[in-house]
């Protein structure tokens, strides 16, 4: 069966040929095993799958402070030394360090969420995947966490070029503190993070308090949530307040970072987290039919990062996969059982029914001040045709493509915003 | 996108302007100064424009000649009117949070100015007739670009702070010495060597000093002139704050320089993140406090450590006082706020300026240290008195923990409550709605590059980009069932061996192929996917790789990267990069999975190395560490290695197989697909397990002693894999389900049915064969552990090897 969705996959093989370092747990070679498995299982033939454009230097600093965007490309590991002062104001040496080709990698996994929301704005289609995105950590000004370039923030941007509103869900197992503090004073983002949250657990923030503020107030959401979570309590939390926030924000557009290592098994994770329950967060929001933009993010343990990741590509794609791993290069690294599903974790589920009742009660709460505050109305409504603003490719000039040929591609069957209507008696415009 | 510039202020407003003299325009959105306000003249006292978009100050500013307060925090004001000297009232400028990269020399005119703040700019120096400013009290020029005050800082008699965080200055001034009533001089986060020798030694008033984040180290500091007269004002001034009853930070007591040579590292306190069974520091925990510096986490920290409440109680508390005020979300979360670094000092003073801010009870939620965020946190929780000294900050709270801030640190770390940092340098800068106006062309740039050439053919690039679905699927209609149900209608007699295996893959990869063309297939990434990799290296390089990796383990503190650079001077990073994980490790992978299937983490780059490499036994990693496992734990748990067997048989055929793939060379090089396979991938796939084993094991000959030790290792490895309850368990899991099923009768597997039988009775002998063949003297090996353990062992030994 194919999904009637129109799916665009981004990749491009050398985001997985960087190295962190020895003993780093990050491995992008995870990204080509994800790649791979997908290719395996054949999910190519139901998708277009696009190598993305490098992004420039120029559209990285469309968040990104221009000294530190500078500075990423600039450095390298043998001239590292030499600049002590910025490498620590950067944020860079120890959880981020400097590697051969970082910049490159950045410029790719940025690049794919940037295409991959331009894509999306254009209705060239309706879910858009870039695995080697989902960097959530990173800071305007400062790397963090493994991350350097927030590729999220980036995306999200390119998306609100076009949508009033974007709902930002994040099911890594680490607080999406890059994204959360990019839009933090907006309310033209809603961020909803669900992530372990305590134990001096990196990275300290997103405690269910952090709720925005200024415009963005109640437009931050955070889920804390304790060891051990198990499929059942975080899918109905994840459902229950989804619903709530997407009935309640009415979103333009989802960007969906979907961490894997909120799977049971991860090295640096502590959840148990199956990869059905994993994947079951990407079912439920897929199903609000709204332009989704499908990112990584975490994920230590690099042969479920691929599993999941290759499931999740089908779950979009409305397409069950065997469970049984197909013949493929890399099926060494899926011993002893060379199944997909991965079980859920046997930790000791530390939140107990009442922790997470609070958590829902509290995030309900908060939407309702959303709901009823009278200052929060949407300021911004959605003309009805939206046009992207673009600059930076002057690089590139030839490949801009005339009006026309661009129109006839721009159609599409169903309507994606018939909510954004019912905000619109309020307008600033004066 | 509504701007109230436009909007005619209304008369009622204007009027209270004139009668109270304070014009407020906070958070107006104002892009251009509101012309409104020049007409009143005179009758101007305070002007706040906090967080708007103005970009400019127009020079009628000059008008506003009876101006005492100037506060213009958090606009993208870029300079100052050069006639700003003429506001000879001015006491109070706030400029915090724009982009002003230099202040006029004109401001040296401003005689009554008293506190002067520019934080976070973009201030590269400052004029040299900021040495005329004889009134200044503060001076706030933290998180700008500068590299070296003026001289003439040392003319500022009155100034008694001075903030200068998060610059790049790397020596002060010696007139700095001249500046008799400094008592704090924070100076966080700097490229500071030294100080100027007199400094302690002269400024007779300096209480507080803080150097975090810069090279110079205690000792320096320590040895300065002058440094025990400082040591005991600063200790008097605590001594006086705990006898008053004060509240005292924990951070309170910090003596203001680092410890260490290496401040970012050693200010991390909370910072692990577990890696591999070793802890990664935050590193961004300091960044975070240090870019952004929000004194509101220190003053929060000091309510709990005074009050020695929960922190919900306090939260309760500071909400419940704070009323409606816009912020009152923010002050709970505060409330909680511990700060993991708890040797920063610039906390001491920070809040103490912009009184001012307040007083038009704001909602602003500025992140300017110098704004009046802090003070708005605090009064909630308790009215204070606002002195003209720095130890106004310490307003009158009981003091109830008379005890050394180390303790009071340490109970409040438990539960850190992290803040969202806020600020320009936070943020993000939304496109503006509504600016991308129809006309303007859709771009799609080209941008992406398809990878799928066919979608591309006949449209163009943005429109036929979805592979045309139904002819593809149904020239992959086989292909998908075959991969997707592999081992299952194989043909092969040799079913699930590892040439049947690879056989399969290649097929696959073939199919593929075909159904994509070369191009795409290439595109696509498969030919830098898998050990085809290595069909790019010459069998000299793979040996010369594989040797320079093992004879430099990580564990051993050895790079082995820095060495592969050197080794293959052609080769660029990504080629080793690729080469390491496409073959490399997968192919030590396909050793794991027959050594430890348990156990398994390729995450563990070292996993190998330290198992193979093991001419001694003691470079084991930490897992293995404990699975140094005698012979009686191996023995016990001999059930556990029936289901093993039966498991490895099933499951593992492949790499079983792969040993009789050895031993039955012939039979493969007789097939026609295979043949074709051979020539596009010069032998090495087919070669690759015999030849890295050898390579790994060069002398095995010699090393038989060995490598029984590895063998055993190699057991004892799976034993305790059997144990280890955290990953293990998933894969256990599966084999007992597998061996329920089989257990009953080997070879009534449900998919391999009567091929499965020969192909198990012959594995039990290959083993053996193909021990031999790879002329690793396992007769004694096995004989040994068969002593040992009894048969079994043997029979799971045999197949390892």
């Amino acid at each position: 069966m194919r999904s009637k969705d129109k799916i665009s996959y981004f990749y491009d093989g050398d985001v997985g040929s960087v190295y962190f370092g020895p003993n780093h747990p990050m491995k992008p070679h995870r990204l080509c095993m994800t790649h791979h498995l997908v290719l395996a299982y054949g999910l190519h033939s139901k998708m277009e799958v696009y190598r993305p454009h490098k992004a420039y230097p120029v559209e990285l600093a469309q968040f990104h402070s221009a000294d530190y965007v500078e500075f990423l490309n600039r450095i390298t590991p043998d001239t590292q030394h030499l600049f002590p002062s910025e490498m620590a104001r950067y944020n860079l040496g120890e959880d981020c360090p400097v590697f051969d080709n970082l910049f490159e990698f950045c410029q790719i996994y940025a690049g794919g969420t940037i295409d991959a929301a331009r894509r999306l704005n254009n209705q060239l289609c309706d879910i858009a995947i870039n695995w080697a995105g989902g960097l959530h950590h990173a800071k305007k000004c400062a790397a963090s966490g493994f991350c350097y370039i927030n590729d999220l923030v980036l995306g999200i941007l390119e998306l609100l070029k076009y949508h009033p509103r974007v709902l930002y869900i994040d099911i890594d197992v680490h607080h999406g503190d890059g994204v959360e503090e990019a839009f933090y004073f907006t309310d033209r983002v809603m961020t909803v993070s669900f992530h372990k949250y305590g134990d001096k657990f990196f990275p300290g923030t997103g405690d269910m308090k952090d709720t925005g503020e200024r415009d963005g107030r109640f437009y931050s959401i955070n889920v804390p949530l304790k060891d051990g979570i198990d499929d059942g309590s975080f899918n109905r939390l994840f459902k229950t307040i989804i619903s709530k926030v997407v009935e309640t924000y009415l979103p333009g557009a989802i960007v969906l970072q979907c961490g894997a290592d909120s799977l049971a098994g991860d090295r640096l994770g502590c959840f148990n987290l199956s990869i059905d329950g994993h994947a079951e967060c990407v079912r439920f929001v897929k199903k609000f039919n709204l332009p989704l933009l499908v990112t990584g993010g975490g994920g230590y343990t690099k042969e479920n990062v691929a599993r999941c990741w290759a499931l999740e590509t089908g779950v979009l794609l409305d397409t069950e996969l065997p469970n049984e791993i197909p013949d493929n290069d890399y099926i060494k690294y899926f011993a002893p059982d060379y199944s997909l599903k991965l079980p859920g974790g046997n930790i000791e589920n530390l939140n107990s029914k009442s922790y997470i009742g609070t958590i829902k009660m509290q995030v309900m709460e908060n939407l309702r001040c959303l709901q009823h505050a009278p200052g929060v109305q949407m300021q911004e409504v959605p003309p009805d045709f939206y046009i992207p603003d673009f600059d930076e490719d002057e690089q590139n000039p030839d490949e801009r493509v005339d009006q026309h040929t661009q129109d006839k591609h721009i159609q599409r069957d169903d309507e994606y915003y018939e909510g954004d209507h019912d905000n619109d008696n309020h307008t600033d415009d004066a | 996108m509504g701007c109230q510039s436009s909007k005619a202020v209304d008369a009622a407003t204007i009027s209270r302007w004139r009668s109270t003299g304070i014009v407020s325009l906070r958070d107006s959105k104002l892009k251009t100064f509101p012309d409104e306000v020049f007409d009143l003249e005179r009758s101007v006292r305070t002007l706040d424009l906090t967080h708007n978009k103005m970009v400019e100050i127009p020079m009628e500013i000059n008008k506003l000649t009876n101006l005492q307060r100037l506060i213009l925090a958090d606009n993208i004001i870029e300079r100052l009117p050069i006639n700003l000297g003429l506001l000879e009232s001015l006491k109070v400028a706030t400029l915090d949070g724009n982009r002003i990269t230099n202040l006029p020399e004109e401001l040296g005119q401003l005689v009554k100015l008293e506190r002067l703040s520019v934080s976070a700019n973009l201030l590269t120096s400052l004029p040299d007739t900021i040495g005329s400013l004889r009134s200044l009290v503060l001076l706030n020029i933290s998180n700008n670009k500068l590299k070296f005050l003026p001289d003439s800082i040392g003319s500022c008699f009155s100034l008694e702070e001075l903030q200068a965080n998060d610059n790049s200055i790397e020596e002060l001034p010696g007139s700095i010495c001249n500046l008799v009533q400094l008592k704090s001089l924070c100076l966080n986060n700097n490229n500071l060597n030294r100080m100027p020798p007199n400094l302690l030694r002269e400024c007779k008033s300096l209480q507080n000093i803080a150097l975090h984040g810069n090279p110079i180290t205690m000792d320096q500091f320590q040895q300065m002139e002058g440094f025990q007269e400082f040591e005991i004002r600063r200790k008097m001034k605590f001594d006086k704050q705990i006898d008053s009853n004060v509240i005292i930070s924990s951070k309170g007591l910090d003596e203001g320089v680092d410890l260490s040579a290496t401040p970012i590292l050693t200010k991390t306190s909370v910072p692990f993140k577990l890696i591999m069974g070793t802890k990664r520091p935050f590193g961004k925990e300091d960044l975070c406090e240090v870019s952004s510096k929000q004194p509101r986490h220190e003053l929060s920290c000091k309510l709990i450590s005074v009050l020695e409440l929960s922190p919900e109680s306090v939260a309760v508390e500071a909400y419940a006082s704070g009323g409606d005020e816009d912020n009152s979300s923010r002050i709970i979360p505060d409330a909680n706020k511990k700060p993991y670094s708890h040797n920063v000092a610039e906390v001491l003073f920070s809040s103490e300026k912009e009184t001012e801010m307040g007083i038009h009870g704001s909602t602003s939620n500025s992140s300017w240290p110098t704004s009046s965020t802090s003070e708005e946190d605090i009064r909630p929780e308790a009215p204070f008195h606002i002195l003209t000294s720095p130890e106004y900050f310490y307003f009158d709270h009981p003091f109830r923990a008379a005890a050394h801030h180390r303790e009071i640190y340490s109970s409040l770390s438990s539960n850190p409550h992290k803040m969202v940092p806020i600020g320009p340098d936070c943020q993000a800068e939304l496109p503006e709605w509504g600016a991308y106006s129809n006309k303007d062309k859709p771009f799609i740039d080209g941008i992406h590059e398809t990878l799928n050439p066919s979608s591309q053919a006949g449209k163009n690039k943005f429109a036929g980009r979805t592979i045309s679905p139904m002819p593809k699927m149904e020239l992959l209609a086989d292909h998908g069932k075959n991969i997707g149900e592999r081992r299952v209608e194989c043909s092969c007699e040799d079913i699930g061996s590892i040439r049947c295996v690879r056989l399969h893959i290649i097929e696959a990869r073939e199919i593929l192929k075909l159904a994509l063309g070369e191009e795409t297939f290439v595109n696509l990434g498969f030919c830098d996917m898998g050990e085809v990799v290595a069909e790019k290296w010459s069998e000299e390089e793979e040996e010369l790789f594989h040797e320079v990796v093992l004879s430099n383990p990580v564990s051993l503190g050895k790079n082995f990267w820095n060495h592969l650079v050197i080794e293959f001077p052609s080769r660029s990073m990504k080629e080793l990069v690729s080469y390491y994980f496409n073959v490399f490790i997968l192919r030590k992978r396909a050793e794991q999975n027959r050594f430890d299937p348990l156990n398994i983490d390729s995450d563990n780059d070292e996993w190998h190395e330290i198992v193979d490499d093991a001419d001694e036994g003691a470079k084991m990693t930490d897992e293995d560490e404990d699975s140094v496992i005698e012979s009686p734990a191996y023995h016990n748990d001999l059930s556990y290695n029936m289901i093993h067997e039966e498991h490895d048989r099933r499951i593992y055929d492949e790499d079983v197989r792969e040993t009789w793939e050895d031993y039955k060379p012939v039979s493969f090089g007789s097939r026609k697909v295979f043949t074709d396979v051979q020539e596009s991938c010069p032998g090495k796939l087919f070669d690759s397990n015999s030849s890295y084993k050898l390579s790994m094991q060069p002398q095995d000959q010699v090393l038989s002693n060995k490598v029984i030790e590895q063998e055993v290792q190699g057991g004892s490895c799976t034993t305790d894999a059997a144990v280890v309850p955290s990953e293990s368990s998933l894969g256990k899991t599966n084999n007992d389900k597998h061996w329920a099923s089989e257990i009953a009768g080997m070879g009534s597997g449900a998919k391999h049915d009567s091929l499965l039988e020969p192909c198990s009775s012959k594995e039990w002998d290959i083993g053996y064969l193909s021990c031999a063949r790879n002329e690793v003297d396992l007769l004694p090996t096995h004989t040994m552990i068969e002593e040992v353990f009894g048969d079994g062992a043997w029979i799971y030994k045999s197949r390892d090897g």
